[in-house]
């Protein structure tokens, strides 16, 4: 079931379905604070993926969030791409620090409201049970969120600096299956995501790079079938740029974005 | 002498790995430990690419799904507290 927007008396948030596809939410009140888990077992909203298992919330009590460390537990999350049978297992704790809004008082411009928050993990895991293989990852990330009644659009750009680069970039790090230490940036275009387009790339640039092995990977987000942007509506599948590049190898082709 | 050896034939192992450009000989790599320099082919590549955008989003999606709970429990505290305005 979708979960109801909140019943605010006459503060009706936009409240965004997406996020929420055919799951159960239940909160409840703890000395100090919330326990929200939101147990998944069912498809997604796109009808691609199965997804089983609980991603627990642990909020302090707090009348504003801003500066407040939010615990985000990833348990064991079962996802099963139904294409294929394709199945992957995701762990981790995340931690989220609001660093600003989140509250009411910051809403005072409703129907538009905002958040910017920052997302931190160490110990990120995705395996895949059919090769008995693993990634690890670590996360840092900025992500801003903006919406106007019913729509609403998150940004993600990186949160950790790379060498000596005066802006942070890196959003992502770790371990893939195969042992190979990698690195994701967002160094030109933030990636956007918008809850009405299925929370769908509509925007944005990834890089990454395997520094050891010399290989770089360019993703451009959002644009047509034959490579172009803007990308098309939502309605229509969304397709991203793969360019490949080690050494003197480079090649580039576009494909619709993977539903995972 | 003998843990050398071992140390060895791990390394041929993994040298092996490198030659076939893939992973698929029952030696599996894995995300944690040292990191290795296993070359895959660029269609594996592409595919890897694929999963890890693709989970990145699901991930995103549970961070979201996170804020906006924490959204709804603050704003529902706020209006209990009588802090909402009314229209």
């Amino acid at each position: 079931m979708n979960a109801d927007p909140p019943d605010l008396g006459g503060f009706e948030l936009g409240w965004p379905d997406s996020p929420f596809c055919n799951t159960h939410i239940t909160t409840d009140t703890l000395a100090g604070g919330q326990k929200i888990t939101i147990a998944y077992d069912n498809n997604d909203c796109s009808g691609k993926l199965y997804l089983k298992g609980n991603v627990v919330i642990q909020v302090p009590a707090n009348k504003d969030y801003a500066g407040v460390p939010i615990a985000i537990d990833i348990q064991h999350v079962k996802v099963t791409r139904l294409s294929d049978g394709h199945i992957a297992f995701v762990d981790g704790h995340v931690n989220v620090i609001n660093a600003f809004g989140g509250s009411l008082k910051d809403s005072s411009n409703y129907p538009h409201f905002w958040f910017n928050q920052y997302v931190q993990s160490d110990d990120m895991s995705i395996a895949y049970p059919a090769t008995n293989t693993a990634t690890a990852w670590h996360l840092d990330m900025q992500r801003s969120y903006a919406g106007y009644y019913n729509y609403l659009s998150l940004t993600t750009q990186g949160h950790k600096l790379k060498g000596n680069e005066p802006v942070a970039t890196i959003a992502a790090w770790g371990k893939d299956r195969y042992g190979r230490a990698f690195t994701w940036t967002i160094p030109a275009a933030n990636v956007v995501q918008v809850n009405q387009c299925d929370w769908k790339f509509q925007n944005g640039q990834l890089v990454k790079t395997f520094d050891s092995l010399g290989v770089r990977i360019d993703i451009s987000l959002g644009v047509r079938q034959d490579g172009t942007y803007p990308g098309p509506p939502c309605s229509q599948p969304i397709y991203w740029t793969y360019k490949y590049t080690s050494g003197d190898t480079t090649f580039q082709h576009t494909m619709p974005e993977p539903s995972f | 002498m003998k843990r050398h050896l071992s140390i060895l034939f791990v390394t041929v192992i993994s040298s092996g790995l490198v030659l076939n450009g893939c992973n698929k000989g029952g030696v599996h790599a894995s995300g944690t430990g040292p990191s290795t320099n296993v070359t895959i082919s660029t269609a594996e590549e592409e595919e890897e690419t694929q999963l890890e955008l693709g989970t990145f989003r699901q991930v995103n999606t549970y961070i979201t799904a996170a804020s906006m709970e924490m959204l709804k429990a603050v704003m529902t505290q706020k209006k209990n507290a009588g802090e909402c305005r009314s229209s």
